[in-house]
C-alpha cells in the first residue's frame, strides 16, 4: 500500500472491540437500537457482541466504537485567520489547488471541492501502528482547511498545528492578489499584558455565546507571567525544582466562581485555557462541552478551540451517560458562533485597554 | 368461505408485497391466540380467564450464517399521526416480549409454526405501518425524544421495563424499513424490466461474505435477505447473468453477473465510501473483474454523491496504488457505478390495525 489508510475491521475485529470493557451493555443496546432491534440488558455482553457484529458495519459504526475505545486519533484544535483581501473565491479555488499539487507530489492525498460556497481542502494522511490491535493499528489523519467568504473578509480554519500553519501561508502567499492588498489577521491579545483583561477575554467568551447558556465551568488553567523565568525556559520546563508556581490548573464545578481562582487572579495569575460546557437555551436541552485555548500562554496568540462532545438528551430528565461527537454541520454552527465572539471580545478589550493606557498617561 | 379478518389481510399484503423479494416466508394460521404458559407472571390481575397471547402471523428464513431457522412471532400495528404515543408502543413491546416468552415454551404455538424442529431460534417482529401516510416519525425518536421547538421533550419508551428475556431479541419494522424495502423491490422490478436482472427468483439471492467468526453454510445462490442484513447500512446481493431466449430458442444475453448493492445512508463524506470499498474488497467482491452496482437508496443522501464517491475511489486506488487513466471514467475502469434512486411509494395499507 502506498499510503497506509484506514481499514474497514473483520466480524472478529468488531466483535472484540464490543466486548472490551469500555464498552458498556448501554452502548451494545443502543446500537441494536439504532438497527431497530430491541434486546435484553440481562443477555450476556459476549452474546450481544456475537450477534451485533453478524450485521454489515460501516464508517459512522467503525468511528463510534473506536471512539469509545478511545482509539481514534486525538482531535486537534481549530484555530481561524481571518483574510482580508482584494482577491476573490476563484482565486481561493487556484491557490488551494496549487497547494494540492504540492501535497500530491509529497505522496499524500489531497481533494479540493466546494461545499455550498465554501472551498474545503480536504487532506489525508496516516500513522501505523502494528503493535496496537487491529481496531487501532492504522491512525488515520484526516484535515480540512475551510475558506469560508464572509461579509467583508475570508475566514480560513485549520488544525492548529505547524504543518497546517505552512499550509495555509502557502494558499495566502499564492493568491494573485499583490501582497499589501492581502491582510492576515488572527484572535490575539499579544499586545494586552494586562492579565486581569486576558482572564476577561475567557470569562466574557465561555459566558456570551449566543443562544446557549453557561451551564459549568470545568477547568481552568491560569499562568503567572511575573516570574522571574525567560519565555523559553518556562515553556521548555518541567523542573520540579523551579520554585515559583508558574502554572496551575483548577478541576471542579463552577470553578470561575471559586474563591482559589479569584486569589490567583489576586496574585496575577491569567487564564491561558478554558473547559467549559453550554446548554441549549430551551426546555430539555442538550449539554455541549467545549476547550479553548491560547497555545502560547505567553503572548497570548494561538488561539484555539475544540469540541469535547456532548450529552444527548434521553427523555425523562435524563441524559446518556457517555458524550456522543458533534456532526460536521453542529460543529460548523459552534466555530461560527465562537469566530463571532471571540472577535468582538478581543475589540471590545482592545478598546477597554487603550482606554486604560490613556487614563494612565493621563495621570502622568 | 369465511371472510378475511384485517389482520390476515394485511399479513398477506405484506406477505406478497414486500417479503417475497427478500425471501421470507410464511407459516401456520394467522390472526391466532395461544396458551400463556407463564399465567402468574403474565395475566393481569384482574382477569378471570385463562391467560393467552396473540400471534398475528408468523414469518420464517433459513439464517445462512446461524445455520438456523428464525421464526418471527409478528405482532401487526398500524398508526397514524395522532394515534401513536409512548405508552402504546411500550403496552405493545411488552406484550410481544411476553408473547415470545411464551412461545418458546409453548407446544401449541410451536406445532402450529415450526416446520424445522431441530435448530431454529423463535423472535418478535413489530411490524408498524402508517395507514395515512403522514407520519414521518422515526420509531428511534420514542426511545430517544428530539428537541422540540418549544416546551419540554416527550416522554420515552424504556426499554428496561419491557420484560424482554436474556438472549430473546424484538425487532422493529417500522415504515421507514418498510420504505426502504418497497424501494429495492420497486427498483428491481425496474431492472428486471429494462432486462438488467435476472427475472427468475433463483437467479439471484443476498451475499454472505465469508467472515472471521461467520461462515456461510449454504453454498447456493437464492439465500434469504436476514433482517439484520435488511437494517444494515448496505445489503448485497448476488446474481447471474439476465439472458432471454427468442422464437428459435436462441440464447440472448443482456446483462453480466455481478453484485448489486442497496446503500442506505447519505454518502455525506469520502471516508463512509472509502470504508465500504475497502469491506468489498475484504469481502472479495470488489476487484475490478466483477460488475458492481451501489444503487443509493436514502432519501437524505446528498445531491453531489457521485463526486463523492469518485473522489473515495481515486483515493482507495492512489492508497493502494491502482493503476487507472485519470482521463477517463474512473468507475468504468473499476467496473463498479453508483446511481440514487427515487424512494418508491409508500406501502399503501389503509387497513387500521389498533394498538388497543
Amino acid at each position: 500500500m502506498k499510503n497506509n489508510y484506514l481499514y474497514s475491521v473483520t466480524d472478529k475485529a468488531l466483535f472484540d472491540g464490543l466486548n472490551q470493557h469500555k464498552i458498556t451493555t448501554n452502548h451494545t443496546v443502543d446500537m441494536f437500537l439504532k438497527r431497530g432491534v430491541l434486546v435484553s440488558k440481562n443477555t450476556p455482553k459476549k452474546n450481544l457482541a456475537k450477534s451485533f457484529c453478524r450485521y454489515h458495519h460501516d464508517y459512522y459504526d467503525h468511528q463510534n466504537i473506536a471512539e469509545v475505545l478511545g482509539m481514534t486519533p486525538r482531535k486537534e484544535k481549530t484555530t481561524s485567520s481571518f483574510i482580508k483581501t482584494s482577491s476573490d473565491s476563484d482565486d481561493f479555488w487556484d491557490a488551494a489547488n496549487e497547494l494540492k499539487t504540492s501535497i500530491i507530489n509529497n505522496n499524500d492525498q489531497c481533494n479540493i471541492y466546494m461545499d455550498s460556497d465554501d472551498i474545503i481542502v480536504d487532506i489525508t494522511y496516516s500513522s501505523l501502528h502494528y503493535e496496537k490491535s487491529e481496531f487501532n493499528q492504522i491512525v488515520k489523519k484526516n484535515a480540512k482547511i475551510e475558506i469560508i467568504k464572509s461579509e467583508d473578509s475570508f475566514i480560513i480554519r485549520r488544525p492548529d498545528n505547524e504543518q497546517f500553519e505552512g499550509y495555509v501561508d502557502d494558499i495566502i502567499s499564492s493568491l494573485v492578489a499583490p501582497k499589501s492588498d492581502t491582510e492576515k489577521s488572527d484572535i490575539n491579545l499579544f499586545s494586552i499584558s494586562d492579565s486581569k483583561l486576558r482572564s476577561k477575554f475567557f470569562i466574557q467568551f465561555v459566558e456570551g455565546v449566543q443562544n446557549y447558556k453557561l451551564r459549568n465551568v470545568s477547568d481552568v488553567f491560569v499562568y503567572n507571567p511575573d516570574c522571574q523565568f525567560s519565555a523559553e525556559e518556562i515553556m521548555n520546563s518541567d523542573d520540579d525544582d523551579v520554585p515559583e508556581i508558574r502554572k496551575v490548573s483548577l478541576k471542579g464545578k463552577s470553578v470561575l466562581d471559586s474563591q482559589e481562582l479569584k486569589s490567583l487572579f489576586d496574585r496575577g495569575f491569567y487564564i491561558w485555557k478554558i473547559r467549559w460546557s453550554l446548554e441549549e437555551d430551551l426546555a430539555d436541552p442538550d449539554i455541549f462541552e467545549f476547550e479553548a485555548q491560547f497555545s502560547d500562554m505567553i503572548n497570548f496568540t494561538g488561539f484555539s478551540y475544540i469540541s469535547k462532545g456532548y450529552w444527548k438528551y434521553k427523555g425523562n430528565g435524563e441524559y446518556n451517560k457517555n458524550k456522543s461527537q458533534l456532526d460536521q454541520d453542529k460543529n460548523s454552527h459552534f466555530l461560527t458562533l465562537f469566530e463571532k465572539s471571540a472577535l468582538e471580545i478581543m475589540k471590545s478589550i482592545h478598546t477597554e485597554y487603550e482606554g486604560v493606557v490613556e487614563d494612565e498617561s493621563c495621570e502622568e | 368461505m369465511a371472510e378475511n379478518g384485517p389482520i390476515e389481510d394485511v399479513a398477506k399484503k405484506i406477505s406478497d408485497e414486500l417479503f417475497t423479494r427478500f425471501k421470507w416466508r410464511r407459516n401456520g394460521p394467522m390472526d391466532q391466540d395461544f396458551l400463556c404458559e407463564k399465567q402468574e407472571q403474565h395475566k393481569p390481575a384482574k382477569k378471570m380467564q385463562i391467560h393467552t397471547h396473540p400471534t398475528d402471523v408468523v414469518f420464517y428464513y433459513k439464517d445462512p450464517y446461524l445455520n438456523k431457522t428464525i421464526y418471527f412471532n409478528t405482532d401487526l400495528k398500524s398508526y397514524n399521526k395522532s394515534n401513536i404515543n409512548r405508552t402504546k408502543i411500550e403496552a405493545g413491546l411488552s406484550s410481544l416480549a411476553k408473547s415470545i416468552a411464551c412461545a418458546k415454551r409453548s407446544p401449541d404455538w410451536q406445532e402450529k409454526y415450526i416446520i424445522d424442529n431441530n435448530n431454529y431460534e423463535i423472535r418478535g417482529l413489530l411490524f408498524v405501518y402508517n395507514h395515512d401516510n403522514e407520519s414521518t416519525k422515526d420509531f428511534y425518536e420514542f426511545f430517544y425524544p428530539p428537541k422540540p421547538q418549544s416546551g419540554r421533550r416527550a416522554s420515552a419508551v424504556k426499554v428496561d421495563r419491557l420484560g424482554i428475556e436474556k438472549n430473546d431479541q424484538i425487532h422493529i419494522i417500522e415504515p421507514k424499513v418498510i420504505d426502504y424495502m418497497i424501494t429495492i423491490n420497486t427498483d428491481i422490478e425496474h431492472l428486471i424490466a429494462s432486462k438488467k436482472f435476472p427475472d427468475d427468483d433463483d437467479d439471484y439471492g443476498f451475499h454472505y461474505p465469508q467472515l472471521t467468526l461467520h461462515k456461510s453454510s449454504e453454498k447456493h445462490l437464492n439465500k434469504p435477505a436476514t433482517i439484520e442484513l435488511i437494517t444494515s447500512p448496505y445489503l448485497i446481493i448476488k446474481h447471474n447473468e439476465t439472458i432471454t431466449y427468442n422464437k428459435n430458442g436462441d440464447e440472448q444475453k443482456h446483462y453480466d453477473k455481478g453484485f448489486l448493492i442497496y446503500y442506505n445512508r447519505e454518502g455525506k463524506e469520502d471516508m463512509e465510501f472509502l470504508y465500504l470499498l475497502d469491506a468489498l474488497s475484504n469481502f472479495q467482491i470488489f476487484d475490478g473483474d466483477n460488475k458492481i452496482r451501489i444503487r443509493v437508496t436514502n432519501r437524505n443522501n446528498v445531491p453531489a454523491i457521485k463526486s463523492v464517491f469518485i473522489r473515495a475511489l481515486k483515493n482507495y486506488a492512489n492508497a493502494w496504488g491502482l493503476a487507472y487513466d485519470e482521463d477517463k471514467d474512473i468507475m468504468k475502469q473499476f467496473n463498479i457505478e453508483i446511481n440514487s434512486i427515487n424512494t418508491a411509494k409508500k406501502f399503501v395499507c389503509t387497513q387500521e390495525i389498533t394498538w388497543d
